[in-house]
């Protein structure tokens, strides 16, 4: 495999895992309203969550950390997935009791630096800043290096889909629209029946459980995870890309990636060393997306697609949709040449 | 709709809501109370601004709430709807005591409310705002939503919120951003989400303030058919007099947190201790006397 061929797979397998990323992000931030600013924290749970379940028993000595069940790839990543989920579900069943808004993203965000510190400082959870190292793919001991990167590639993409499928299905149904009425107005939600609480828990943990696949494949790709790769500005990264592609449209939240994470961020991880200065590129990179950010806050503040206006003629649309189905299921023998 | 067709949680709000048991609205008996307040009291900020009120509201009556600025009347119809729940007293809604409910639960048991000032969805359009008031919707929970099924079910009630729209004369702004919509076109449409919820009573605040004369009458008379051939009940905050007397079948007069009257308009324009603390002035009576 060239090294083209390599830094275009690797690009579009980090794409895919954004993408799941932001996706999750999308339905707590962008149709729940839910300003998570922890929302890499489950990222990482999960992430951790997959790497103790698929490593095998710490070796000792300096290394160190909990589990260790030896779990072959797929278990694993449902195993890290699920904690991702409960994880999330435990910190807002507590936290949508009593915090609004800036209450509530603010404690959110302290949630995130605690956690950090915890597992920076506590080595015997996972390793301490060392992290989880030794994470491998399916069927990467078979595979040759290449062969790894087209399959996992492929895994990522079909993945992609499928999450993106599930939750353009949440954000069309009812339970979307309550979701984003809970969003504008908890009160007037509440006035008709809804129950605020509920519905941002269960956008929260969706949104929780779509972040926990993402870490746990993120994890896998990479091999390990550390404390390096859950920092504070990450979720601050899916956020830009939120407003970027436009949020409460999952379509949008995937292009605000494409454009500023991919474009961006790891694009540029390929530019070679300017000017002898390694740490050249890194600022330059949080400026131009800092600055494609205010861009898009000053001209196009809805984003590149705004979210999705339900109008009369839509649901029109559908029921056109729906009719021919019927007139072909009642049609049957009798007709069978007529398309639907 | 067969019981296959629902959620376990859609099921389970049904039964609380006495439908399953086939206790519709205009199957339930006549006359009885629907609402009784006992002696409910508030206070906050130091203010005492509702104290010792009771009250009763029958089942298909249509009953208003007036008083001047500052009466206690919206923050009576908060601790009824359940927006506040720290006050002291008891509420009873269809016999159940629902004392120190949240608003959602009461708005479950089919107390809906308005607001005295419009709350609208402002980033939804107007028919996607009034669909979140539908009941027995498909589709609201994550199985349903994304195993699917749910678009007929959601026809039928988009079809339900057109006529509502058109009917109160704002069909033309079905898609508009509730952001985009006027002072009047708002309270319209909060008006329209609570009565698509096909609720056993009505608080209504100040639902005629903004309104158009067209709409004003299509809705007082939508109002008053529901409560004539559904069986709905409603308690009604209004300052506008004449709609008050058009409508209702009893009012109660509120001043400084308590009820000063009950009656019919001619009773209470006799009552001297109603026109003082209405409007203050005893020449003002005559004012009172003409609307």
């Amino acid at each position: 495999m060239s090294a083209f061929e390599f830094l275009i797979i690797s690009l579009g397998t980090f794409g895919a895992l954004n993408g799941i990323l932001v996706l999750g992000l999308n339905l707590q931030f962008g149709t729940a309203g839910i300003l998570n600013l922890s929302y890499f924290t489950a990222v990482a749970v999960s992430a951790y969550a997959t790497g103790v379940a698929e490593l095998h028993h710490a070796p000792g000595g300096l290394v160190q950390y909990i589990g260790g069940f030896g779990w072959p790839f797929l278990p694993s990543i449902l195993f890290g997935m699920a904690v991702g989920a409960g994880f999330t579900f435990l910190l807002g069943s507590m936290a949508f009791l009593r915090l609004r808004e800036d209450y509530l993203g603010l404690t959110l965000f302290a949630v995130q630096a605690g956690c950090l510190l915890v597992v920076t400082d506590y080595p015997p959870l996972f390793d301490g800043p060392r992290g989880l190292v030794g994470l491998s793919g399916p069927f990467q001991s078979t595979l040759s290096a290449s062969g790894f990167q087209v399959e996992f590639l492929a895994l990522t993409v079909v993945v992609l889909v499928a999450v993106l499928l599930v939750l353009q299905r949440i954000d069309r149904s009812p339970l979307g629209r309550i979701f984003r009425a809970v969003r504008d107005d908890e009160t007037a939600a509440a006035a008709v029946g809804q129950d605020p609480w509920r519905r941002k828990t269960a956008a929260f943990v969706i949104g929780g459980a779509t972040a926990g696949l993402g870490g746990a494949l993120f994890a896998t790709y990479v091999g390990g995870w550390d404390p390096g790769a859950w920092q504070t500005p990450e979720t601050l990264v899916l956020l830009s890309a939120l407003v970027v592609g436009g949020r409460g449209r999952p379509l949008g939240a995937l292009l605000g990636s494409l454009f500023l994470i991919e474009g961006i961020n790891e694009a540029g991880l390929w530019i070679p060393t300017i000017a002898n200065r390694p740490d050249l590129l890194p600022s330059l990179q949080g400026i131009a997306t800092a600055a494609a950010l205010f861009a898009f806050l000053w001209w196009r503040p809805q984003g590149i697609l705004p979210e999705r206006r339900e109008r009369v003629a839509d649901f029109e649309r559908r029921r056109r949709r729906l009719a021919p189905r019927r007139v072909r299921r009642t049609a049957g023998a009798t007709e069978p040449g007529r398309l639907a | 709709m067969g019981k296959t067709d629902m959620s376990l949680i859609d099921r389970r709000r049904q039964r609380r809501r006495g439908a399953v048991t086939g206790a519709t609205s205009s199957e339930r008996p006549e006359g009885g109370a629907m609402l009784r307040l006992d002696h409910v009291a508030y206070s906050y900020g130091g203010v005492q601004a509702v104290r010792d009120v009771s009250l009763e509201v029958s089942r298909g009556e249509f009953c208003g709430l007036i008083g001047p600025n500052g009466a206690g009347k919206s923050t009576l119809i908060d601790c009824i709807s359940g927006r506040a729940t720290s006050y002291s007293g008891a509420v009873h809604i269809d016999g159940e005591e629902v004392t120190g409910w949240g608003l959602q639960r009461t708005a479950e048991f089919g107390l809906v409310r308005t607001f005295q000032t419009s709350r609208v969805f402002s980033r939804l359009s107007v028919v996607s705002d009034v669909l979140v008031g539908a009941r027995d919707q498909e589709g609201t929970t994550v199985a349903s939503a994304i195993r699917g099924g749910w678009r007929e079910n959601e026809r039928r009630h988009v079809a339900d919120v057109v006529s509502m729209l058109d009917r109160f004369s704002i069909g033309h702004v079905a898609n508009n951003l509730g952001s985009e919509l006027s002072g009047g076109q708002r309270r319209l449409v909060e008006l329209s989400r609570a009565i698509l919820t096909r609720p056993r009573m009505l608080l209504l605040d100040e639902p005629f303030a903004g309104v158009s004369p067209v709409a004003r009458k299509e809705l007082a008379r939508h109002l008053r058919s529901l409560c004539e051939q559904d069986g709905l009940t409603v308690l009604m905050v209004e300052h506008r007099l004449d709609l008050v007397e058009q409508l209702c079948d009893r009012i109660y007069v509120m001043a400084e947190g308590t009820i000063l009257a009950c009656g019919s308009m001619a009773e209470l324009r006799r009552n001297s201790s109603v026109t003082s603390a209405y409007l203050g002035k005893s020449a003002s009576a005559d004012r009172l006397a003409a609307e």
